[in-house]
């Protein structure tokens, strides 16, 4: 292959792919061809700015009560109506954003790094390492994510920060899974055992040669993950475990908003019901569409792999 | 070319005559495999249950008790003890059927709890599943084989809205419309199936709709994209090339090779569905594990919390383990391939 390669210097450049239609073109196409993902673009988008400006878009105090206004449904005045104290929704469900983009992205993050790490030396060491890890893994995975945070925020620390760091936990092992198998195949390519040849050591052959070749798997199974966070974070702050419904800084969490003790004031204003919780889904389908969407662009083999 | 066959017969022969032991041997892995991981869930959840800075005293505390007392309560509990051994007693007491008393309701003990509580959450889980099967498998296998048909969109639209919907949120909206149209509010008092059957089932089935409707989700998505996957192969192509009626290639060639992925990652799925109960036992008022496993951890009750954390992770690992023996049965390779490596 490489003796046909011309041995001229090519002046290389980088060429967008907008370049041959230009920006506004590119976009009306890559939008005509997949609606869908750009609408959840949007959506996205939209809320990424609901919860950087929540203070400015507010038009409430989330935390403000006003007695004379209870339950009231959605007007001019208040966009989703009030609650039973007489919060604003509509500012709630702003700062409620925050909560959940927060967490969704953070436990990503780490999710993402801890499960490539392990899944990456799991995957080349091989052996006892690799059978240690496999069954902390697996027990780690026998463990109901939700039922382990609720011990954790009753009787540790409840909060942003434990659900960040129990979930990445959790969560890390599906990563690992996914990345030690996509390695094991990759242990044995070639340009693997070039590298081991001329003697790289193997810290070097995982950083270097393997890692960037399984980051297409990882930026997919990372986008599901990110929908499942923030249900796992709406779902304990519901059980009253998470975020706390006037939590001084962050005002609110979308599940907390649902707690069941609201149940008969919800049946009275159902809207109470239904802004909290279709933000929630609203922003949890916009992360899994896209992430479908980067799956088949990234790599199309994973459908099926994930679910 | 040149060889001799017989020793090819001879290693044949071997691998009939070994086949029950290799199948054993399967079992057994799996079996110590799984029973490991029960370990590693007790030594966690006791850890986290007690490293923690105040314990079941501090509780009790609120109701202030003088010092003295609160050290003979210390002592009478265990509490005083170190570590290792109080979780040795504990291991042992579970192996013996014995998990400790709970410290409040007049210490009654851990285990009528459990028994109570496990046959409401044995059925919610086998109802939920059962939908979700029932509905799942022959959505997903209709819309991979009438792909990008009207049902195909249909199916696959209703999917995504159920993966993003959270179980709690349709829990919500149900009991408040349920509540608004047709005056329905979930029974305040929970009646065993042996009890009264149709009672039971009267209060079952919203819970067990809602649950299975997110589980349904996920099935119908794993069916399909598995079915995708076979009809890809060269095998189903050849079927159709033979001239095979479609009815033959679909129900000997394709749904017989892709069923079989689908039970495992149901299986594997039974992990979230016992983080799901919680919510929908919760909501709904049903005294399940998981409305035990939520109550007993607001009041820090520890053994009741270490019972059912562990019952939970049980049901998990029992889950896994009869998944990986039906796969083992139903597809050899699994069996024999393990037999060599892994």
């Amino acid at each position: 292959m490489a003796k046909e390669e011309p041995q001229v210097a090519v002046p290389i450049a980088f060429y967008p792919p907008w370049t041959r239609l230009g920006i506004a073109g590119w976009l009306w196409r890559q939008i005509r061809r997949e609606p869908l993902t750009a609408l959840s673009l949007a959506v996205l988008a939209t809320i990424v700015v609901m919860a950087i400006f929540a203070p400015w878009i507010a038009t409430h105090d989330p935390l403000a009560t006003d007695l004379r206004a209870r339950l009231e449904g959605p007007s001019f005045h208040h966009f989703f109506g009030t609650d039973a104290i007489g919060r604003d929704v509509f500012s709630r469900v702003v700062y409620g954003a925050r909560v959940s983009l927060l967490v969704g992205v953070t436990t990503t993050l780490a999710t993402t790094v801890l499960g490539t790490l392990v899944g990456i030396v799991s995957g080349y060491l091989g052996g006892v390492v690799d059978q240690v890890l496999q069954r902390l893994m697996d027990g780690i995975q026998a463990i109901p994510a939700l039922i382990f945070l609720m011990l954790v925020a009753a009787i540790w620390q409840q909060g942003m920060l434990s659900v960040v760091v129990v979930l990445a936990i959790l969560i890390a092992p599906y990563v690992a899974r996914l990345v030690r198998g996509v390695v094991l195949s990759l242990r044995e390519e070639q340009f693997v055992m070039a590298a081991r040849a001329m003697g790289a050591n193997p810290l070097r052959i995982m950083l270097v040669h393997i890692l960037p070749n399984v980051m297409a798997p990882v930026i997919v199974v990372a986008s599901i993950v990110v929908g499942g966070a923030i249900l796992v974070e709406g779902a304990l702050s519901f059980l009253g475990l998470g975020i706390p419904a006037d939590d001084p800084l962050w005002k609110t969490s979308w599940g907390a908003m649902l707690k069941p003790e609201n149940l008969q004031y919800m049946q009275r204003a159902p809207h109470l019901a239904l802004f909290p919780g279709a933000a929630l889904a609203l922003t949890v389908l916009a992360f899994n569409i896209l992430g479908d969407s980067l799956r088949d662009r990234l790599d199309p083999r994973l459908r099926g792999a994930l679910y | 070319m040149g060889l001799p066959r017989q020793p090819v017969r001879l290693v044949q022969q071997a691998r009939i005559a070994g086949k029950g032991q290799v199948v054993t041997g399967y079992i057994l892995r799996r079996g110590a495999a799984s029973v490991l991981v029960l370990l590693l869930i007790t030594v966690i959840t006791f850890l986290l249950v007690h490293l923690q800075k105040g314990d079941v005293l501090t509780v009790k505390l609120r109701q202030r008790l003088p010092e003295e007392q609160v050290q003979a309560l210390r002592a009478e509990l265990g509490l005083d003890r170190p570590l290792w051994e109080q979780y040795g007693d504990w291991l042992w007491g579970v192996l013996r059927g014995n998990l400790g008393r709970s410290f409040f309701r007049e210490r009654q003990p851990v285990w009528e709890r459990i028994q109570a509580a496990l046959p409401v959450t044995l059925e919610l889980v086998s109802m939920a599943l059962a939908i979700s099967v029932i509905t799942g498998v022959p959505i997903g296998v209709v819309s991979a084989i009438r792909r990008n048909s009207v049902l195909d969109q249909l199916g696959r639209f209703l999917a995504v809205i159920g993966l993003a919907v959270p179980v709690f949120w349709l829990g919500t909206v149900v009991l408040v419309y349920g509540g608004i149209w047709f005056q329905y509010s979930p029974p305040l008092t929970f009646t065993y199936f042996w009890d009264d059957p149709l009672k039971n089932l009267e209060t079952m089935w919203l819970p067990a709709l809602v649950l299975g409707y997110n589980l349904s989700a996920i099935t119908m998505r794993i069916t399909r994209s598995t079915v995708l996957e076979v009809m890809r192969q060269d095998y189903v192509r050849t079927a159709w090339a033979k001239g095979l009626q479609e009815r033959l290639v679909v129900t000997r060639h394709v749904l017989s090779n892709s069923l079989i992925p689908v039970i495992t990652i149901i299986g594997n799925q039974f992990v979230f569905i016992m983080g799901a109960t919680v919510i929908v036992e919760y909501l709904f008022h049903l005294p399940g594990i998981g409305f035990v496993a939520l109550e007993s951890i607001t009041t820090r009750d520890y053994n009741l919390v270490q019972a059912t954390v562990l019952v939970v992770g049980a049901m998990v690992v029992a889950a896994n383990f009869l998944v990986d023996l039906i796969y083992a049965r139903l597809d050899p390779r699994v069996r024999l391939g393990a037999s060599a490596g892994a």
